[in-house]
C-alpha cells in the first residue's frame, strides 16, 4: 500500500535573533508511520516540532498538512496536538478536565465529552484517576495523562517532544513499548523528537538525523545503523572503531586498504579513487576477536591486547589495544552453539578481524 | 553552623513579631475589655460596653463605608495592576528589573509628602483641572478633591505596589509551556487567560488583594488629607477614638473587631484552598 504523505516539509528555513535554527530542510511523514528526529541538543529538532505544532512559525517555506498550508489552517483545522517534555499538564485541573480541555475549546457537547474522556483513560490504563490533581500522579501516569489529553483531540499526527527524558530508565523502556503499542492501535503518524539513539533505533519505522538545523540522513533504524551517511551521523548513532586511511588501489569495483600492515580489498561503493583519505568504520559487535589457539591461518588477521573486560550480562565487551596505542571497542555475544570461548583475561594476545563487507567506508572528514 | 544560624534568624524574627505584634495585639485585646476612664488609659474593671458600643448605627456606617472604599481600592488595583504585572512578566528580564525600578522608586519619598502633592493635582485649581479646562473637556473645575473619588485615587496610587508585585512574582514563575500546551488543543486566547492564567495566578492575585484591602481600610492620612472631614475611614476612626476622644478601651475594641474579621477572611481562604484531596478513595 502507498502511504500517502501527511505532512510535507519544504524548504523550511528559520531563523531566530539572526542565529539559523533550521536550514533547507525538506521532509515527509507518511500516515500511520512512527518518525523519530533525532540529533543532539541545539540540533533544531524541538524547532522543528514546534513549527509542525504551529507554536512557531518558519522564516520561509511552507509546511503542508493532510494536502493544506498549514499557514491557512486555524489550530481546529491542523489536526496536530503535541505532547511536552514537560508534559505541561494544568496544574490545577484534575486528570478528566486535563483530558477533556481540548474537547471542550472545540464546544462539543457534555455526553460526547465524558464518553471520549472516559474511553481515552481506559485506553491508556487510568480508569479511576479521573479526580486526581497531575501532582498526584507518578511521572508514568503523567505521561499517560499527556498523551490521553493529546490523543483524545483525535490528531492526524501526534508530536511528541522527548516524552521519556524524565523518566527512570526501567519506566522508559516500559513507556517506549507502551508508545508504540499505542501508536499501532491509533494508526496516526507520531513525530517523536529525541537524542537518545537507542530509543530512536528501537521504537521508529524512520529515523531523521538532524545535526546543526540540516537533514543529514532519513531511512530506517537499520540504514541509518547499518549504512550511515557520513561519519557523524556513524558515530552519533552506536558506537564504531573507526581507522582514518589512504586507499592504496582503487577500481570501479573495490578498493585496497591496508589496516595495520594487511591489506584488505573491500568494495567501492562510494566512486573512491586512488590515493583518498577515508574513515573505514567497524562496529563493535561485527569486530571478531581470536584466542591464539584458536586459529591456524592469521594471513588476514591482525593482533592485539585484551585491555579490559566488561561483563555485561548477554554480551561481554572488550577494550583491546593494537601495537600502535589504538584502542578498539569489541562486543562479543554468548552464543550456546558455536561453542566459542568468551573468557578473555586482561594482558591476553588475541587476534582480529571482521567479516569483510560488514564495514562502512565513508569519506574522510576532518 | 548552618543549623546555629537558622534558629538564630527564626528566632529573632519570632522574637520581634512576638514583642511588637502578639504582645501589642493582647494589650489590645485586654484594654478592649476595660472599661472607658477620661484620666487615665483604662480602669481595670471588665466589661463589654467598648463592643456593644460598636453596634451603633454611626459605627456601623462608617464600617460599611470603609469597606465599600476598600473593595473598590482593592478592584481598582487589581484592574490597574494585572495587566501591569502581566505585561511586565512577559518581557526581558532587563526591562523587567528596570520596570520593577520605575514602579518602586516613587516610594522612595514619604508616602505623605507624595500625596501632599496629590492634594495640588487633583485641587480646583489643581493641574488636573487646569488641564481638563483647556483642553475644553470641561467648563467648570471639577470638585474631587475631599471626596470619595479623591480618597480612593489616592489609596489605590498608594497601594498599587502591594498588588502589583505578589501577582508579578506569581505570574514570574509561569510555565510558558502550559500557555503552548492549551494553545495546541485549540483554545482560543481568553479561553487561555480564563481558564488556564488567572486561576494559576490566584496565589497571587489573592495575596495582592489582602495586602491592599486592608490598609485601604486603615490609611488614615489619606483619607485626612484628600478627603477633608468628609470621608472617615475605619483608621481614621480607630485614629480619632485613640487621639481625639482619648478613649483607648473603645479604639481598641474597633482594632480587634477589624483584627477578627480579617483573620476571618483569611481563614475562608485558606480552608477553600488548602482542601486536601482523599488519595485513597481513587485506589
Amino acid at each position: 500500500m502507498a502511504q500517502k504523505n501527511i505532512i510535507e516539509i519544504r524548504n523550511i528555513f528559520k531563523s531566530y535573533a539572526g542565529q539559523q535554527i533550521l536550514d533547507n530542510i525538506n521532509l515527509r511523514v507518511k500516515d500511520g508511520e512512527f518518525l523519530t528526529l533525532l540529533g543532539p541538543s541545539g540540533c533544531g529538532k524541538t524547532t522543528l516540532l514546534r513549527l509542525l505544532a504551529g507554536l512557531e512559525q518558519p522564516t520561509s517555506g511552507q509546511i503542508i498538512i493532510n494536502g493544506k498550508d498549514a499557514k491557512t489552517l486555524s489550530p481546529q483545522e491542523r489536526h496536530v496536538n503535541t505532547v511536552f517534555q514537560s508534559y505541561a499538564l494544568f496544574p490545577h485541573m484534575n486528570v478528566f478536565d486535563n483530558v477533556a480541555f481540548g474537547l471542550r475549546c472545540d464546544g462539543a457537547a457534555m455526553e460526547e465529552i465524558n464518553q471520549r474522556v472516559t474511553e481515552m483513560l481506559r485506553m491508556v490504563r487510568l480508569s479511576g484517576y479521573e479526580k486526581r490533581k497531575p501532582h498526584e500522579l507518578s511521572g508514568g501516569q503523567q505521561q499517560r495523562v499527556a498523551i490521553a489529553r493529546a490523543v483524545v483531540k483525535e490528531p492526524i499526527v501526534l508530536l511528541l517532544d522527548e516524552p521519556l527524558s524524565s523518566l527512570d530508565y526501567r519506566l522508559r523502556k516500559n513507556m517506549q513499548i507502551e508508545l508504540k503499542q499505542l501508536q499501532r492501535k491509533l494508526g496516526i503518524a507520531f513525530v517523536f523528537v529525541t537524542h537518545d539513539q537507542e530509543e530512536a533505533l528501537s521504537m521508529s519505522d524512520s529515523i531523521v538525523v538532524l545535526q546543526q538545523g540540516r537533514v543529514v540522513q532519513q531511512g530506517t533504524p537499520r540504514d541509518i545503523y547499518e549504512t550511515p551517511k557520513n561519519i557523524s551521523v556513524a558515530t552519533f548513532i552506536g558506537e564504531s572503531n573507526i581507522f582514518n586511511l589512504f586507499i592504496d588501489e582503487a577500481n570501479d569495483k573495490n578498493i585496497k586498504v591496508t589496516v595495520q600492515g594487511i591489506q584488505y580489498e573491500l568494495e567501492n561503493d562510494g566512486q573512491f579513487k586512488r590515493g583518498d583519505k577515508i574513515h573505514l568504520l567497524i562496529r563493535p559487535e561485527d569486530t571478531r576477536v581470536y584466542h591464539r589457539s584458536e586459529i591456524d591461518d592469521i594471513s588476514m588477521m591482525f593482533p592485539a591486547v585484551v585491555n579490559e573486560v566488561i561483563y555485561k550480562g548477554t554480551t561481554v565487551d572488550l577494550i583491546i589495544k593494537l601495537p600502535d596505542g589504538t584502542l578498539l571497542s569489541v562486543t562479543e555475544f554468548f552464543d550456546e552453539d558455536n561453542g566459542e570461548d568468551v573468557t578473555y583475561v586482561i594482558g591476553e594476545s588475541v587476534w582480529v578481524n571482521w567479516p569483510i563487507g560488514w564495514e562502512v567506508v565513508l569519506p574522510y572528514e576532518a | 553552623m548552618k543549623h546555629k544560624f537558622q534558629y538564630f534568624s527564626v528566632g529573632l524574627i519570632t522574637a520581634w513579631l512576638c514583642l511588637f505584634g502578639l504582645l501589642s495585639f493582647l494589650v489590645m485585646l485586654t484594654i478592649s475589655f476595660l472599661q472607658h476612664d477620661l484620666d487615665r488609659i483604662a480602669v481595670w474593671h471588665f466589661t463589654l460596653q467598648n463592643y456593644i458600643d460598636l453596634f451603633d448605627p454611626i459605627f456601623f456606617k462608617i464600617f460599611l463605608k470603609s469597606f465599600y472604599i476598600a473593595f473598590l481600592v482593592t478592584a481598582g488595583c487589581l484592574l490597574l495592576g494585572y495587566p501591569f504585572a502581566y505585561i511586565v512578566s512577559r518581557l526581558p528580564e532587563k526591562v523587567q528589573n528596570l520596570a520593577l525600578l520605575l514602579l518602586l522608586l516613587p516610594f522612595w519619598t514619604s508616602s505623605v509628602v507624595r500625596t501632599y502633592a496629590m492634594m495640588s493635582l487633583l485641587k480646583t485649581k489643581g493641574l488636573l483641572n487646569a488641564a481638563l479646562l483647556s483642553m475644553g473637556l470641561i467648563h467648570e473645575p471639577l470638585q474631587i478633591l475631599f471626596t470619595n473619588t479623591a480618597v480612593s485615587i489616592g489609596l489605590i496610587y498608594n497601594l498599587l505596589p502591594f498588588m502589583i508585585l505578589p501577582i508579578y512574582v506569581n505570574l514570574e514563575r509561569f510555565d510558558v509551556s502550559l500557555i503552548e500546551a492549551a494553545k495546541d488543543l485549540g483554545a482560543k486566547y481568553t479561553t487561555i487567560f480564563r481558564k488556564v492564567i488567572i486561576p494559576l495566578s490566584m496565589p497571587g492575585i489573592l495575596g495582592g488583594c489582602t495586602l491592599v484591602f486592608l490598609p485601604a481600610m486603615t490609611l488614615f492620612f489619606i483619607s485626612d488629607l484628600l478627603g477633608g472631614a468628609k470621608a472617615l475611614l475605619l483608621g481614621n476612626l480607630i485614629e480619632d477614638q485613640f487621639l481625639m476622644a482619648n478613649n483607648w478601651p473603645r479604639g481598641a475594641a474597633t482594632s480587634v473587631l477589624l483584627t477578627v474579621l480579617m483573620a476571618i477572611g483569611l481563614l475562608l481562604y485558606w480552608s477553600k484552598t488548602n482542601k486536601r484531596v482523599d488519595y485513597e478513595a481513587v485506589t
